[in-house]
């Protein structure tokens, strides 16, 4: 099997440092960091191989969703498994998250159970 | 006490304005040459007297109104002064900086957990080591309870690491309490700039003002358990049916992201760059 190789896009380092960790807990080990949306697609360009981002919503510069349109809207990258973890809640957003392409969606706080849980099945399809 | 006075120093002067086209509406036919009834142009005449008397108390009524307005503006020029060149400005950096150190201090948490947990990896393996080597019955059950201790450790250092999200959410909490603020300041800028009351230098009072992104966070970030929604949402993306409904999170947020939305909205009708521009 392929070994996951993860970028985590998030504005807060004390949120990438607990997504970080929460991954290698879960056994992870490749794992790339980007401050914002515009700096996720740049290390997306110069890191070959990444195949599964955790992209935060609300980022100065770019936010997470214009992040995850210009990935779909990209071919090189448009098939990478996005994952979006953030606080915003309502109904609408979440709607439009998946209209712009996200694979599944936590809300923070999360647990790593449900990021674990998401991960997988993201991977089981 | 006459139910115009009730009203505000808007209202009547809608009014006014209103009473004064009604009375040149009843002028004006005979501006235009109508036949002159003597019993209508009494009538008339005393109707148009109450009007006036009325519109002579109104008048009266706004000009204390307005006396009003000034003189509290006056006595509160200095305050908005204040408020604008540094109060409002302290408060942002004063939040900043709270921010700043709560990350801070969330870091050197997250990285002595960190450290905790990667050092009951070494305590374990070491157990490992000495169960390889002994094999006394009585001292791996010893060694099984100390490596289910050290397991428990490792979880609760774990669960800090979780429990430290706290952190990136009070932050854009407090982002959102900075851009109300900023919002106001805003508000306060532009009623100065009515005013020209004050000197803003060769400057445009605009470019003086904090310049807030408010897609950098969501003020309306809540921490706690979030496992009804979640549970939602993952029906959502299961299924696809987007008409089941998402647990309100927290009532009293979703009034302040109503109030905090109302206050986003204005800003689209409040071009303060266009209006300081003109």
């Amino acid at each position: 099997m392929e070994e996951l190789k993860f970028l985590i896009v998030d504005d807060s380092p004390t949120m990438r440092k607990i997504v970080f960790n929460t991954l290698k807990r879960l056994g992870y080990n490749e794992i790339e960091e980007a401050e914002h949306g515009a700096e996720g697609l740049e290390k997306l360009r110069a890191t070959p191989g990444v195949n599964f981002i955790v992209t935060d919503w609300n980022m100065p510069v770019m936010d997470g969703l214009e992040f995850v349109k210009n990935i779909r809207a990209t071919q090189e990258f448009a098939k990478i498994p996005i994952l979006m973890v953030t606080t915003r809640s309502v109904k609408d957003d979440i709607i439009e998250a998946m209209k712009a392409g996200v694979n599944n969606y936590v809300v923070k706080p999360f647990t790593p159970e449900v990021l674990k849980a998401k991960i997988d099945l993201i991977l089981s399809k | 006490m006459k139910e115009f006075e009730k009203a505000g120093i808007i209202t009547i002067f809608k009014e006014l304005i209103t009473d004064f086209q009604v009375m040149v509406k009843d002028v004006e036919p005979y501006l235009h040459g109508a036949a002159l009834d003597p019993e209508g142009v009494k009538q008339h005449l005393d109707d148009l007297l109450d009007k006036m008397t009325v519109l002579n108390e109104k008048i009266s009524l706004t000009h204390d109104l307005v006396k009003g307005v000034i003189s509290s503006i006056h006595a509160s020029r200095s305050e908005l002064k204040q408020t604008v060149d540094g109060l409002i400005q302290q408060t942002g950096d004063q939040l900043k900086k709270i921010t700043a150190t709560t990350e801070d201090a969330t870091h050197k948490i997250l990285d002595v957990a960190s450290k905790l947990d990667e050092d009951q990896n070494v305590i374990i393996s070491k157990l490992k080591e000495i169960v390889k080597a002994d094999h006394s019955d009585e001292v791996r059950k010893v060694i099984d309870e100390i490596q289910e201790m050290v397991y428990n450790n490792q979880n609760a250092a774990f669960d800090i690491i979780q429990f430290l999200q706290f952190q990136d959410i009070t932050a854009q909490q407090i982002a959102g309490a900075y851009s109300l603020l900023a919002d106001t300041e805003k508000t306060l800028v532009y009623v100065l700039h009515l005013m020209k009351e004050f000197d803003f230098g060769g400057n445009n009072p605009a470019d003086l003002l904090p310049k807030i992104d408010k897609n950098a966070f969501n003020a309306d970030a809540v921490f706690g358990d979030k496992g009804d929604i979640q549970h939602v949402i993952d029906d959502l993306f299961l299924t696809g049916d987007t008409n089941q409904k998402i647990p309100e999170d927290k009532q009293r947020q979703s009034d302040i992201a109503s109030s905090s939305n109302s206050n986003a909205n204005n800003d689209d009708d409040f071009d303060i760059d266009a209006l300081f521009n003109n």
